[in-house]
């Protein structure tokens, strides 16, 4: 029986390495290539499965290069360049104020080095279903802006996520811009997760956005759980359970119940379906919880 | 207890290689690079158990590699660990397989000008496998059904037949243990599991081997010990020693995952000959952590106690998996035998191993070799005794413990000591202050989400595995050392032996500089290799600063001797008149008679008029083998938190305690301590390498993102800690100092299993023990015991 060389000790395949000036040349050198080449935007997750030959793109484009794909600004919302890199995201007084539970979230992200070297929008355009930027990203009901051969277009979050480590982003298409909403008066956010270590993809994470009336009723949500199945996962029966409700003891445990049946875990060497639909209760009640003892910016 | 005024061994003395290795300057095995090198890279089986029906290397041939396969290395079987005297030596290996044993196995290998031709061509061998019938546990390779492994090995001189895939088998018993069981009033029997561990060291095992035009070869190893390498490389190729060379580079971290020759250095100087290129090979990561793991173990154990405490008879089985090749399962078999007798005195006691060959990874040493196993099975077990008496743990733990005066076995039944340095009852008491053991938390009054519990356990490591007996030893165990001291009065000191990161040869400069009486930077640590130096065994067992520090303790002796006898012909006084004391102001040791104010002079005049008056170098050559084996004592107390609803366990303090003897350094010393703790953590909570149970691939498929250790932020804060230094001497070694370094984590796993039941009333027996394990046994106690968790009111399980 033959065998493939080096079942263990795989380092990447050959592949040619363009460090493209602007967005243009980027989508002009992913054209080229048909679908055989990625976008390298810090490399973090791209690299090691590279390493395995899990992943074999004949280039890799660094956009990390092009200047304008960099930075944070604030315009009632927030606009985050794709190829900031999370360190400086995390850093940012402009992400503190309008959207503190990105700040906290970021910090759960790998480490300070790999935080130092991977980017805002790769994070997001990997979609690793354990990442905690993407699961904010939806939570905060964001938007990306992706630039391909035909011209820009805009991709709400909600469709963003397609499947396990895949976007709505073309194979052509780069990933430009992250945009998340204002902060309306009134809307509180929790983030928490649970890992084996701190700076692990998550076994089980929450990002609760929920705006409160003034008698602590729930007027909308967002609740998303990561580390549950394929891709960031929006619960919606949760979010169907508490709106209108104030968050008391009997309607949170419902909810978490309810966050329980509602995902579809994939078990892994991390953790059984079991165990994280357990965390996954845990989670929720926990962060709907939290919300309850958090202040909105004023109307 | 010292026994004599120090001025440089006991201080916190920062690292003379520190400065290099937080700069990224220092040299470690992987950076090495000559001109003109070619790199090495290895072909690995894919599968855990089949034969090589072919292997075609024309096309790697046809890109300009040079490529290794079976037929090109020599037909020597050997062991990768020659530490084992000969007789007690197995060999199973070839440099490259003949049968492909596990997953990662190396089949053959290929050298080029650059890496990336290397890998190309690696890739263009064409290797033909018949897979055969792979046993992935012991229990399925001892059944009549499993293929085996090996017909026969090489024992000694001779051949051994290998049934049932059994390795070997060792047997010892003292007194009568069925007496012994009888005359107990109670009596616990628990089965124990432990899983491999990876030694996640920093530095991933590397090699270079340049090859000279004389047939001589120069080597650079990630190794542990480099005159085993000279003369392991020396027995494969039939090359002369004094036409091998391998010189030390500071390796980045071990935990003893470079006890044996790795198998690449081999294969290296293989490439190397071939070629005729130097050639490198730098594992990676996943190549690293399939070459070696720690010692997987399934150890039932038996103990009997009287009504007071008192153990009468204790009866361990234990059976070990091996993997693919049998690097030290004799010696491992025995150091079981050997630390289960030495912990708590047994007058009847009865020990069955045996170690099986399987289809995964070999085992080989890690930080505390067969220790954290027995540890955690005997100090778990002695808890749960103490609790079911109703005796306080601590207090059946110091009425049982083998102390001052005792027979320690140190590495196995024939290395046997008399103990004569016990800082355990001083440990004890001071680690129960620190932490409140008194008061401390119990099961049955907790309730609500998080529960808290502080654990205990002890125990030791050997420090060497020296004895008296002048042949027929089981085990090599000396060390040699340069002493020589400069024409300014510097000293060099030359040794052979590895710091694997701990400090050990900074601790060694520090006996030197106190034996000469010299400041501690008038010292250097020489950069050496196996030409220039006398012979070092291996740094493991806890020995660097016990048994290498010793031998450069006597070259420092040695050397002093001569220097004052040429101070005396300097002043005019007899030698033996004379003293050393070094001078801060003159930066200088300064010899001089007491009493005699005028004759005086300093170290470095006497070597300046020594070597103008053509006296001659003062310099000395020492070999030293330690003829006892003193155990090196740590007590640990663990306090946890457990998060019912999670099964996360978070480590809330510690107090940690060693009785190393004299302490040389503090610092270093505390970091070991520190070290040890976050090694242990991993052992008892998080690290488990898996197996496919189908392909015998990890799980992990050799990248760390899977394999877990813990990282500092899941370390306690270090003012959350103490650490405790007994105020020991040792007799026996240098200045009064024995080891510590493997003793750190011996015994956390227990402390941390035991903490577990001070939180919840739950007795855990398989590490490591994950958070899904707690859920699940909580669950369980809910079930058996009708004690309700608290009402864990998100935690409703969905069956779906």
């Amino acid at each position: 029986m033959p065998a493939a060389a080096g079942a263990v000790g795989m380092k990447p395949a050959a592949f040619r390495y363009v460090a493209p000036a602007d967005i243009d040349e980027a989508v002009a050198v992913l054209a080229e290539h048909g679908g055989d080449a990625k976008v390298l935007a810090g490399g973090q997750s791209l690299i090691p499965l590279m390493n395995m030959r899990m992943s074999r793109p004949t280039a890799l484009v660094d956009v990390c290069r092009i200047a304008s794909l960099s930075g944070v600004s604030a315009n009632g919302g927030l606009t985050i360049g794709a190829a900031t890199r999370q360190a400086s995201v995390a850093a940012s007084p402009l992400v503190a104020d309008a959207w503190p539970v990105l700040t906290e979230a970021l910090s759960h992200v790998g480490h300070p080095a790999t935080r130092s070297r991977g980017t805002f929008g790769g994070s997001i355009a990997h979609a690793d279903p354990s990442a905690e930027i993407p699961a904010v990203l939806l939570a905060l009901g964001g938007e990306v802006v992706a630039k391909g051969p035909g011209g820009e277009r805009v991709i709400p979050a909600d469709d963003l996520f397609i499947a396990h480590f895949t976007t709505d982003l073309a194979e052509d298409e780069v990933l430009t811009e992250v945009r998340l909403p204002r902060r309306e008066p009134g809307v509180v956010s929790v983030f928490s997760e649970v890992v084996r270590r701190r700076g692990d993809f998550a076994l089980v994470g929450v990002v609760a956005v929920a705006q409160m009336d003034d008698d602590k009723r729930v007027r909308s949500s967002r609740i998303v759980l990561f580390g549950v199945g394929e891709v960031p996962f929006r619960a919606s029966g949760v979010e169907d359970l508490i709106r209108g409700q104030q968050l008391d003891d009997s309607i949170v445990a419902e909810a978490a119940r309810h966050a329980a049946q509602e995902i579809d875990p994939i078990p892994d060497v991390q953790g059984s379906v079991e165990y994280r639909r357990e965390l996954a209760a845990d989670r929720v009640g926990l962060a709907l919880r939290q919300l309850t003892t958090q202040e909105g910016v004023p109307a | 207890m010292t026994q004599q005024k120090l001025h440089t061994i006991g201080n916190g003395a920062w690292r003379k290689d520190g400065i290099a290795k937080v700069t990224g300057t220092q040299v470690y095995a992987p950076d090495v690079a000559v001109p003109h090198q070619w790199f090495g890279r290895v072909l690995r089986s894919p599968f855990a158990h089949a034969e090589i029906v072919s292997v075609d290397t024309s096309a790697a041939e046809a890109m300009g590699a040079v490529c290794l396969t079976f037929d090109d290395v020599p037909k020597v079987r050997y062991n990768e660990r020659i530490v084992s005297t000969p007789p007690h030596l197995y060999r199973d290996r070839y440099v490259l397989a003949d049968k492909a044993r596990h997953v990662g196995e190396p089949i053959a290998a290929v050298a080029a000008p650059t890496e990336a031709l290397a890998e190309q061509a690696l890739r263009a061998i064409d290797v033909q496998y018949k897979p055969l019938k792979a046993s992935l546990s012991a229990e399925a390779a001892m059944s009549p059904e499993a293929d085996a492994l090996y017909e026969k090995v090489i024992l000694g001189t001779g051949e051994v037949a290998i049934e049932n895939n059994v390795a070997v088998r060792r047997h010892v018993e003292v007194g009568d243990v069925d007496q012994g069981f009888a005359e107990s009033d109670l009596i616990l029997e628990r089965s124990y599991t432990t899983v491999p561990q990876y030694h996640a060291q920093m530095e991933p095992k590397s090699v270079l081997c340049e090859p000279a035009r004389d047939g001589s070869i120069t080597v650079w190893a990630s190794a542990q010990s480099i005159h085993n390498v000279r003369i392991l490389l020396g027995e494969i190729y039939g090359i002369p020693l004094n036409k091998i060379n391998v010189r030390r580079t500071l390796v980045g971290g071990t935990f003893g995952s470079s006890i044996q020759v790795n198998s690449v250095v081999p294969v290296c100087v293989g490439l190397a000959l071939k070629s005729g290129h130097p050639v490198k090979i730098a594992s990676t990561r996943e190549e690293d952590m399939h070459s070696h793991l720690r010692y997987p173990s399934q150890l039932t154990l038996k103990m009997g106690v009287k009504r007071d405490g008192t153990v009468v008879a204790g009866e361990m089985d234990a059976t070990i998996e091996i993997g693919a090749h049998n690097i030290q399962a004799f010696p491992f078999l025995g150091v079981l035998a050997g630390f289960f007798a030495s912990l708590y005195k047994m007058p009847h006691m009865r020990y069955n191993g045996k170690a099986v060959y399987t289809n995964r990874t070999p085992s080989c040493a890690m930080q505390g070799f067969g220790a954290p196993q027995v540890h955690f099975a005997v100090e778990s077990l002695m808890d749960e005794l103490a609790v079911e008496l109703g005796i306080d743990p601590l207090e059946m733990k110091l009425k049982n413990y083998v102390g001052l005066g005792g027979t320690f076995w140190g590495h196995g039944p024939t290395v046997k000591s008399i103990i004569l340095s016990d800082g355990v009852p001083e440990l004890l008491e001071r680690g129960a202050e620190h932490i409140g053991w008194a008061d401390r938390p119990r099961p049955e009054e907790q309730t609500g989400r998080h529960r808290r519990g502080i654990g205990l356990a002890r125990g030791f490591h050997t420090s060497g595995v020296g004895q008296p007996k002048a042949q027929g030893a089981e085990m090599i165990d000396y060390s040699g050392a340069i002493v020589k001291i400069n024409e300014d009065g510097s000293v060099d000191l030359a040794q052979s032996l590895m710091d694997h990161g701990g400090g050990t040869l900074e601790a060694i400069a520090k006996i030197v500089a106190e034996e000469l009486g010299v400041p501690l930077d008038k010292v250097g640590i020489s950069p050496v290799d196996t030409k220039t130096t006398v012979y070092d065994v291996t740094t493991h067992a806890t020995r660097g600063v016990y048994a290498g520090g010793a031998a450069a303790h006597k070259a420092a002796k040695t050397a002093k001797a001569k220097l004052l006898a040429l101070a005396g012909r300097m002043l005019e006084v007899m030698p033996d008149a004379l003293v050393i004391e070094p001078d801060e102001e003159l930066g200088q040791g300064v010899i001089f008679c007491p009493g005699m104010p005028d004759h005086k002079v300093t170290v470095g005049e006497v070597a300046r008029h020594s070597h103008v008056n053509s006296w001659g170098t003062i310099a000395a050559v020492e070999s030293v083998r330690q003829v006892t084996a003193p155990p090196a004592y740590v007590t640990q107390f663990i306090e946890v938190e457990v998060d019912t609803y999670t099964g996360a366990v978070r480590t809330l303090r510690a107090a940690l305690g060693a009785d190393c003897g004299t302490v040389v350094n503090p610092i270093l010393a505390a970091g070991q301590m520190e070290g040890g703790l976050s090694k242990g953590a991993g052992y008892a909570l998080i690290e488990d390498i898996g197996w496919d149970p189908e392909t015998g691939q990890l799980d992990s498929k050799g990248f760390w993102i899977d394999g877990k250790t813990p990282s500092v932020s899941e370390a306690p804060l270090l003012g959350d800690v103490t650490i405790d230094f007994a105020d020991t001497y040792e007799p026996t070694g240098p200045f009064g100092a024995k080891g510590i370094g493997e003793a750190s984590m011996n015994p956390v796993a227990a402390a941390y299993t035991n903490a577990l039941y001070g939180a919840l009333g739950v007795r855990f027996y398989d590490l490591p023990v994950t958070p899904e394990k707690i859920l699940a046994a909580l669950r369980e106690n809910e079930a058996t015991t009708g004690a309700p968790v608290e009402a864990r009111r998100e935690t409703t399980m969905v069956t779906s």
